[in-house]
């Protein structure tokens, strides 16, 4: 057998096959680059749709940029919504025609939606074809399991879409899908916060109408209190001058005591009130601390020592003069240092020491009692507060007025007042009023 | 060697050209000023004008912007200018697209595999940068047909005229084409 290891001339067919290869590989190139092209701009349209959270905004926007990526007579979307019907929107196409396109595509959208698959079709067979949208692609959005609506491309032209079309709607579709599906949460979002800002408007006004309906009534106890204090001080005199009342008398100063109380309760509700709107003003002059404090202190002296309790008062020599209302500070002192003593057993300490810290007095009232758990501590600052332990019993009785009240006259200094407190090791309550 | 001089950032003194070489880096996507407004830092009014009106034309608007870098390459093309040719095919390449593709476009437009509204706004674009006496309203009529509106028509207009001036500028000039 003879076989030539030389090249032989490349017949003309082979030249021919060969210039055909060539130009089917410079089609295809440019199929290629024609396809990035659109890819391209997809992804152009997903960066301007993901700017909004509107979906009128959003719809428009796809309306206006789609044109350059599919030709088609007509575009738009038929959204789903549960609860809702369909909503067919248009967004680009002949508005006149707008009802006819959305009847013609009714069908072909329905199939997409419960096949949940992509609907391609080449050329409307003649006979059901009562108008010119002769190819037609419907893609289905579908988020989470749920199906959104569908995009839809329609030509008059037979034959218009290929695959590779096909491809670029399905990409614009996936796009569109979380745009809408981001605007939706972003419109239940808006919807719950649009809910909850007027449950919070009822409620503030709920709860002006209680402390008004509060307020009233407590002003309209306080004369009949008034009333019935002021008769049984009389009382109280008519049978200090008869020796048969003598034994009716013991009651009496009991009735006086608890109406007493009572009243100062009274009175303080109306102070908070008072307080809280503003309508008191602290009545402001130089007060010295350490006489006052003194003074205070000197008062509890003789409970302390009957309960068994160290109360100390430690003052600095050089305690500058503050400018404050020392009737309502006097009162602050009072419910804080009658707090210790409550809270307080026999064989615990109490120990007041003013201090001067940057332009502030601050007033530590330290004890050894039962601490706060540090939970409550946080509440500290809410209003009419019950501190309770874990297992939501009170562990300070009473309504929390008078720490409200401390708190709302400190306010009204521009000072502050915080409870530090450690379980089991005592609490420390401080007030603090600035010096300028 | 471009006839005028190429002013780098770091010799510039004017304020308002160190500003607008700042707006240039960080606007146009090369992350780099290229030589035409370095060329035109000598009138820092001209430059000011130039970028503010490519920005809004080219940057800006509602058309895609790589429609409009294809509407730069086809009259780039026609006008044998090589330098906004290359500019605009390198940000084109980077996104797949070719001269090839561009050419077939310009020689073979029924072959061309891009949509028909996309080819005949480019070929729009093309008639109104190199035959603008030749633009009827046929031509205005067939794009409104295809769903194009007032502002987007604008829009291929000012495209076709920038490019037009970016020719007739860099060639008049030799401007060198960047290092990209």
């Amino acid at each position: 057998m003879n076989v030539s290891l030389m090249p032989s001339k490349p017949s003309a067919m082979l030249v021919a096959a060969d210039a055909n290869l060539q130009t089917n590989h410079e089609r295809l190139l440019v199929e290629l680059q024609a396809l990035s092209s659109r890819i391209t701009a997809v992804n152009e349209i997903a960066v301007a749709i993901n700017r909004t959270l509107d979906l009128d905004e959003i719809l428009a926007l796809v309306g206006r940029h789609a044109k350059w990526l599919l030709d088609f007579d007509y575009c738009g979307v038929c959204l789903c919504d549960v609860g809702n019907p369909r909503r067919f929107v248009m967004l680009l196409g002949t508005p006149t025609h707008q009802a006819i396109y959305e009847a013609l595509m009714t069908a072909v959208v329905e199939v997409a939606i419960r096949s949940k698959q992509s609907q391609l079709i080449q050329d409307e067979p003649a006979s059901i074809q009562t108008w010119q949208l002769r190819s037609r692609i419907v893609i289905p959005m579908e988020s989470e399991g749920e199906i959104l609506g569908t995009l839809q491309f329609a030509s008059t032209q037979a034959h218009v879409y290929t695959h590779e079309d096909l491809r670029i709607g399905y990409l614009l579709a996936l796009q569109l899908t979380g745009a809408i599906r981001n605007a939706r949460r972003f419109k239940e979002v808006s919807l719950l916060n649009a809910q909850l800002e007027q449950a919070y408007a009822s409620l503030q006004r709920a709860e002006t109408l209680r402390d008004d309906l509060l307020h009233r009534i407590v002003h309209d106890l306080r004369n009949p209190l008034t009333t019935i204090n002021f008769s049984l001080n009389l009382l109280d005199k008519v049978l200090n001058r008869s020796h048969q009342g003598q034994s009716g008398l013991k009651y009496v100063q009991r009735a006086q005591r608890a109406g007493q109380q009572v009243l100062n309760m009274v009175d303080e509700l109306l102070d908070v009130h008072r307080l809280a709107h503003n309508e008191l003003q602290p009545d402001l002059t130089p007060v010295d601390f350490s006489l006052l404090l003194h003074e205070r202190v000197e008062t509890y002296r003789s409970q302390a020592n009957f309960e068994e309790k160290r109360l100390a008062l430690h003052l600095p020599d050089d305690l500058p003069l503050v400018v404050a209302d020392r009737e309502l500070i006097s009162h602050v002192f009072d419910h804080l240092l009658a707090n210790a003593l409550k809270y307080t057993g026999a064989g615990d300490y109490i120990e007041i020491r003013p201090v001067v810290q940057e332009n502030f007095l601050c007033v530590y009232i330290r004890d050894s009692g039962a601490g706060i758990p540090v939970e409550e501590q946080e509440r500290f600052s809410d209003g009419f507060v019950q501190m309770e332990d874990a297992t939501q019993v009170s562990i300070r009785q009473g309504t929390g007025i008078n720490l409200t009240f401390c708190r709302l006259v400190m306010r009204a200094h521009k000072g502050n007042l915080r409870v530090e407190s450690t379980p089991h090791q005592g609490n420390t309550f401080l007030f603090s009023l600035p010096l300028s | 060697m471009a006839y005028f001089p190429i002013i780098e950032y770091a010799h510039v003194t004017d304020a308002k050209v160190r500003v607008i070489y700042e707006e240039i880096s960080a606007e146009l996507g090369f992350g780099m000023v290229p030589n035409l407004f370095k060329s035109m830092a000598l009138n820092p009014d001209f430059l000011e004008t130039s970028w503010r009106k490519f920005r809004a034309i080219v940057l800006a608007g509602t058309l895609p912007r790589t429609l409009k870098e294809m509407i730069g390459v086809v009259v780039s093309q026609a006008n044998h200018s090589p330098y906004a040719l290359q500019v605009h095919l390198h940000s084109l390449s980077a996104l797949g697209i070719s001269e090839e593709l561009l050419r077939l476009l310009v020689e073979d437009f029924n072959h061309c595999p891009l949509p028909q509204r996309q080819k005949a706004t480019i070929q729009f674009g093309l008639l109104a940068a190199t035959q603008p006496h030749n633009l009827t309203d046929t031509h205005y009529q067939t794009l409104r047909a295809m769903g194009l509106n007032d502002v987007e028509l604008f829009e291929i207009i000012a495209t076709a005229n920038i490019f037009t001036e970016v020719n007739q500028y860099t060639d008049a000039i030799d401007l060198e084409i960047d290092r990209l």
